[in-house]
């Protein structure tokens, strides 16, 4: 495969960025580490978020109270007592409601794969 | 001149050699340590490894295991923030159970471990060893710091329909900014200049 080769004016614009850390005042490879380190922190702060995108949105099993034939109202998620229920058309999150958990006690709730949601905001008004 | 190993732990020995430089055996290079400690051909990352004790590790760990607790909580609630928002979920009703908080917490404390260890070491090692190895560099750190800072800050991983990157104003003004100085510096010149220093028609 062909390896895209640094031609000399990219090569240079990565030379003037660091010449001065890594010419005259950094020892070698000092630079490569502190890069990783920052690599790593900013990592643990963003890759959370970005992992618990692509759970939302790839994950298809919810617990449903009441499934018909295009209308499902599933449990979204739980945050200590609140419990947050989706009205889903067509696999769309079309309206959210808070409830408190206690009000589901009551309720016959089955875990059931409805496939992955999606959240359209044109439904939702602010 | 060859110094084999039988100059290892003879004082009075290093200290004469104590400002060559001599060729070992096997024709590698062989500096002597100025303090006269001990005469060593490893590098400078081994004797770093090998200097951190395990007492340096416990004093180390309560640190990391507090400071880490935060920013558990902070990457947890990140998590769940964002599989909220993809639900339509207000950001304000995320609560983060202390149990999600566990498991990014061994990864964040294990880190926080490393640095405090590196960090413990160039505190034996000498500040002013320290800075006179990374002085030079203080304000390209503190101003790579401030990025990582403004990174960390700035990067949300969340998905808000309306929020674009122009109404964040600092972003804003980095980028307006420049352009408005050198707009500000040269002026574009007024009426027909056919004799100015920008026409050379």
């Amino acid at each position: 495969m062909d390896r895209f080769i640094p031609t000399r004016g990219v090569r240079k614009v990565g030379r003037s960025a660091t010449w001065y850390l890594r010419d005259s005042v950094l020892p070698p490879k000092t630079l490569s580490k502190l890069a990783v380190i920052a690599v790593i922190l900013v990592a643990a702060m963003t890759l959370p978020g970005l992992r618990g995108r692509l759970d939302a949105k790839y994950d298809r099993r919810f617990p449903v109270i009441e499934r018909g034939k295009n209308h499902t109202e599933a449990v979204l998620a739980v945050y200590g007592d609140k419990a947050f229920l989706g009205e889903i058309h067509d696999d769309v999150v079309v309206t959210v409601q808070m409830v408190a958990v206690s009000d589901l006690e009551g309720k016959p709730i089955s875990t059931q794969e409805i496939g992955p949601l999606r959240y359209d905001p044109l439904y939702l008004s602010e | 001149m060859t110094v084999g190993r039988e100059l290892y732990d003879q004082p009075a020995l290093i200290e004469q050699f104590s400002e060559m430089v001599v060729p070992a055996e096997g024709g590698k290079a062989m500096a002597l340590l100025l303090d006269g400690q001990r005469l060593t051909s490893q590098t400078r990352t081994e004797r770093l490894l090998q200097a951190i004790t395990f007492d340096t590790v416990i004093k180390a760990a309560p640190v990391a295991s507090i400071a880490g607790v935060p920013l558990a909580f902070l990457s947890a609630k990140n998590y769940m923030v964002a599989y909220a928002t993809h639900f339509g979920i207000p950001e304000q009703f995320v609560k983060v159970d202390p149990m999600a908080a566990i498991a990014p917490f061994s990864f964040i404390a294990g880190l926080l471990l490393l640095g405090l260890v590196l960090l413990h070491e160039v505190e034996r090692f000498g500040l002013a060893e320290a800075l006179k190895t990374y002085g030079r560099a203080a304000r390209s750190l503190f101003f790579l710091g401030a990025i990582l800072a403004y990174a960390s800050c700035a990067i949300r991983p969340t998905r808000d329909c309306r929020r674009r990157w122009r109404h964040n104003p600092a972003l804003c003004a980095a980028v307006v900014g420049p352009p408005a100085h050198f707009l500000d510096r040269a002026p574009a010149p007024q009426g027909r200049c056919l004799d100015g220093p920008f026409h050379p028609y």
